[in-house]
């Protein structure tokens, strides 16, 4: 007797997870000093505090708002599509959030690697050209995504050494094995559109 | 038809979601860019004012006191109070200087603590021990050469701009 597939399993614990995942804290932790600069970062929130006073931009927040919003919406419609996969409208309702996990893992990655390299090649060059090399003292130097490293910044006769510490959260690995289940659904629900495709065939 | 009007329902959904953030930004910075871009000038003038009560004026004549050094042998130490003017903890790492006997250099003298911890804007006693060379000293002057303190995990350290006495009134560095 033939097996009939009646419900995308990965996609509803994709769908769940990605209903957890904007609640789930901060995917990226970093530090200057001990408290002196602080920085959480995920794709929904974004915290900064310097010397323990929060700061925020209000652009920057609405838009992690935003992308909270669009990932509980996919999460319902990814649920929706996986509990009725075989409906007319599973397949668009998957396809709009199904990946989101995985390109928001690989876009914190691409941001954070950049920003590292902006810093530690390209800044030092900006600063030097735009203060005529009287920024001499000061030596970038931040970790490539996850590390430790210091910073150190020479004015007069004081020296300032800044340690600088990024590390990725457990909330980033759940969000990267969420990413994993999502692709995991995404290629189990197309033996429900094989399916579909076959028992049309058929009548 | 209804799968492809679904899609272009969840492209305008994504579409408002992208766009969304920018027009409500705006609309309550007054549709002004530069405002809804940048920080404020009130909340840039906050953090300079935190950054500026944290650490004050700086370092002043009246940071420290040094009580009359005890002479003994060859070796000298002193006690030394210092009144923070940071408006945060901190920890002195090291504090350490040269003795001179009028003009001549005779020895060093460097903290005996490893570290001494400071609340913000309060006071701390240490003391300063070091040997020296000769005989004992008539006129003992310590000035200090180096003197590291940690403040939120940042190390500060800091020289005076020359080293040993000055030439005519003793050093500004004298502790």
């Amino acid at each position: 007797m033939k097996y009939e597939l009646s419900i995308n399993w990965p996609g509803l614990a994709a769908g769940a997870l990605m209903l957890v995942l904007p609640f789930a804290g901060a995917w990226w932790v970093g530090s200057l000093g001990t408290g002196a600069i602080e920085i959480a970062l995920s794709p929904f929130d974004m915290r900064i505090s310097a010397f323990g006073t929060q700061m925020s931009l209000l652009l920057v927040d609405l838009f992690l708002l935003a992308t909270k919003i669009t990932f509980i919406i996919a999460g319902v419609f990814l649920v929706l599509a996986s509990a009725f996969p075989r409906r007319w409208w599973a397949r668009p309702l998957m396809r709009f959030g199904v990946m989101k996990p995985f390109w928001s893992v690989i876009g914190l990655v691409v941001t954070l690697a950049v920003v590292s390299i902006i810093v530690n090649m390209i800044l030092p060059h900006i600063i030097s050209g735009i203060s005529g090399g009287a920024a001499g003292g000061l030596r970038l130097s931040i970790p490539f995504v996850v590390g430790a490293s210091s910073s150190t910044f020479t004015i007069s006769n004081a020296t300032i050494t800044a340690p600088v510490t990024f590390s990725l959260t457990g909330t980033f690995w759940f969000a990267a094995v969420t990413a994993g289940v999502g692709i995991v659904a995404r290629i189990y629900h197309r033996r429900f559109m094989e399916d579909t495709e076959e028992k049309k065939k058929q009548r | 038809m209804k799968e492809g009007a679904l899609k272009w329902g969840l492209r305008l959904l994504g579409l408002l979601l992208s766009i969304g953030p920018i027009i409500i930004a705006l609309g309550i910075r007054g549709w002004d860019v530069k405002a809804t871009v940048m920080p404020s000038e009130s909340e840039i003038q906050e953090v300079q004012g935190i950054v500026q009560n944290i650490f004050g004026e700086g370092f002043s004549e009246n940071t420290m006191t040094v009580e009359e050094p005890e002479i003994s042998d060859s070796s000298i130490r002193a006690t030394v109070h210092f009144n923070s003017p940071i408006g945060a903890p901190i920890t002195i790492m090291e504090f350490s200087g040269d003795i001179y006997d009028g003009d001549v250099k005779i020895g060093e003298i460097s903290m005996e603590e490893n570290e001494v911890q400071v609340p913000a804007r309060g006071t701390a006693t240490f003391h300063l021990v070091g040997s020296y060379s000769g005989p004992a000293p008539s006129r003992p002057k310590t000035y200090w050469t180096s003197f590291v303190v940690e403040v939120y995990g940042l190390e500060i350290s800091i020289k005076p701009p020359e080293q040993g006495p000055f030439p005519t009134d003793g050093g500004e560095h004298e502790i």
